[in-house]
């Protein structure tokens, strides 16, 4: 019989594991470290679930452990500038037909900087609002905007068939 | 605005290959499992887990002598603040004491900082964080709650009010109607110089300590101007209690929650001298004579970019030191008049001798070159 604490585990890894992996895989740049991280990740967050009580949504909590956690991996000596891909020549095979327009996306999150590509991360492919990207980046709501500001401008060449002016 | 469902849409199509992996969640699984083995034996034996009282205790004793404090605690994930932790004790320390009704005496405190004029790093730990008890919300209330997520709440064997969240989570696999409310007393992000100034949080980590909840935080470098020359530093932050209702009506899950400031925590902490050193140098980028300025510390730095003539300062900057050793941006470079640029970075823990400094232009696909392929600046101390 499945413990309390196995079910969590379980439903928290049947939710958030691929979420967490495509998040990681754009900070990071590289599927095998995105690997880790995610490993890393439900590890962290299994110490601390004991933490985990509300204050903020469990999607909120798991990103923050992910981003510091791919933080943590950046800061590492090893990691040189070398190392960070961006031909996406170590993804497996996708398992779902894409187009040219998925690929320009995806490459061009990939070539912004650290922090930029943080946000848009957070705000656009996983959907949290300005407030919860503060909280996971520990920033303030204004440091969120201004970043977004860069990245959209930074992004809009590229993907200008994307862009849409409200 | 950028139309997020069509980025969501084709970055998931595009990164389609990173999938859900057995293999992957049988290493998780057997990660935890051996740490819960770990852990096993002593939950069922009391004589034991009285000797692990003890020991906690001396533990505890002893890290007070030798002055540990939160820096050595995370010091563990990041060697930068292990490195500082001796220098991060306080002498001047005001805690918040709180006599809380659920969750008994509490002590909330500023336990170890670091400030050395450009960075300021800042970590504080709260006795005894959580209470919570089963609880059946008025109407009043339920009209309040908004609609959440039905979640398992991942538990502990030892931690308080567990039978309160064991019974949540039997309600939530058996479709059976339940509620708790819970308390939780932190401190906020938001932390103010004792003159109103308010620093901005850069980045930050929590964690537990045995039943004590601990966070660190490290502030936007460069602080600012006013506090920057100061010989101390006087902070405070205020405490809130978290309110929070759950109520499980057999189907949803409903969630109301409120905040209320109950006390603040202030701390001295004095500049450690000597720490920041000023770097410099020129050289030409795409055609067009710059100047390099880099302030840098033991955890912060600061590398500033000033061009002769307007010209596009779309780029990204790296900074190394004489070892190789590459400083992590933050990102966010800051443009003013199309001449200067500014980007900041986490410090190393060292303070070099010399840097070299790169602007590469992220669009012309530069971020698959080698540093030591690109030309690089090199910055020599000033002072």
């Amino acid at each position: 019989m499945q413990t309390a604490q196995e079910d969590w585990l379980e439903q928290v890894m049947t939710q958030w594991e691929v979420p967490l992996l495509r998040t990681c895989y754009l900070l990071l740049r590289d599927a095998a470290l995105a690997e880790d991280a995610v490993q890393e990740t439900f590890l962290k967050a299994w110490r601390a679930r004991d933490a985990y009580r509300r204050e903020a949504s469990e999607k909120t909590w798991l990103m923050r452990i992910a981003v510091n956690t791919c933080r943590d991996m950046l800061r590492g000596s090893w990691f040189r500038r070398v190392d960070r891909r961006t031909d996406m020549a170590d993804l497996p095979e996708p398992t779902e037909p894409f187009t040219e327009p998925d690929d320009t996306v995806t490459r061009a999150i990939l070539a912004l900087p650290d922090s930029l590509r943080q946000v848009v991360t957070l705000r656009y492919y996983q959907g949290l609002n300005v407030q919860e990207v503060a909280d996971v980046l520990h920033v303030h709501r204004r440091t969120v905007h201004y970043r977004l500001e860069k990245a959209e401008r930074a992004l809009r060449a590229a993907l200008e068939e994307w862009y849409h002016a409200e | 605005m950028l139309n997020e469902q069509n980025i969501r849409q084709a970055v998931d199509r595009r990164l389609s290959g990173l999938t859900a992996s057995e293999a992957r969640r049988m290493r998780i699984r057997a990660a935890t499992n051996r740490e819960r083995w770990e852990a096993k034996p002593l939950k069922s034996k009391k004589l034991i887990i009285a000797i692990a009282l003890v020991a906690a205790m001396l533990m505890s004793a002893i890290a007070v002598a030798e002055g540990l404090n939160l820096f050595d605690f995370f010091g563990k994930e990041d060697a930068r603040y292990a490195a500082l932790a001796p220098k991060a004790t306080l002498e001047i320390t005001e805690p918040a004491l709180i006599a809380h009704p659920y969750l008994g005496d509490v002590e909330v405190k500023i336990d170890s900082a670091y400030f050395d004029g450009l960075s300021l790093t800042l970590a504080y730990r709260v006795s005894n964080s959580y209470y919570a008890e089963e609880y059946m919300p008025t109407e009043e209330e339920r009209a309040q709650m908004r609609l959440d997520e039905p979640v398992i709440l991942a538990l502990t064997d030892n931690e308080p009010c567990l039978e309160v969240y064991e019974a949540y989570n039997e309600a939530i696999r058996n479709g059976t109607p339940f509620g708790y409310r819970q308390y939780s007393i932190k401190a906020k992000d938001h932390t103010f110089t004792d003159d109103g100034i308010l620093l901005d949080a850069l980045s930050g980590r929590e964690d537990f300590d045995g039943a004590a909840f601990c966070d660190l935080t490290e502030f936007k470098s460069p602080l600012p101007d006013e506090i920057r020359n100061r010989d101390a530093l006087t902070v405070t932050k205020k405490v809130y209690q978290h309110e929070c209702i759950v109520w499980f009506d057999g189907k949803d899950c409903w969630l109301s929650s409120s905040i209320k400031d109950i006390g603040v925590i202030t701390a001295t902490i004095p500049k450690e001298k000597n720490q920041v050193k000023t770097f410099s140098g020129k050289g030409v980028i795409d055609g067009v004579e710059c100047t390099f300025m880099a302030e840098v510390s033991p955890l912060a730095a600061v590398l500033t970019m000033a061009k002769n003539e307007n010209a596009d300062m779309w780029c990204d900057f790296a900074l190394i030191d004489q070892n190789g050793k590459e400083y992590q941006a933050h990102g966010g470079v800051w443009v003013k008049d199309d001449k200067t640029a500014t980007v900041t970075f986490d410090g190393t823990g060292d303070l070099p001798t010399s840097l070299t400094a790169y602007a590469i232009k992220p669009w012309e696909g530069k971020y698959s070159i080698a540093l030591s392929n690109l030309a690089g600046v090199k910055l020599t101390p000033i002072q």
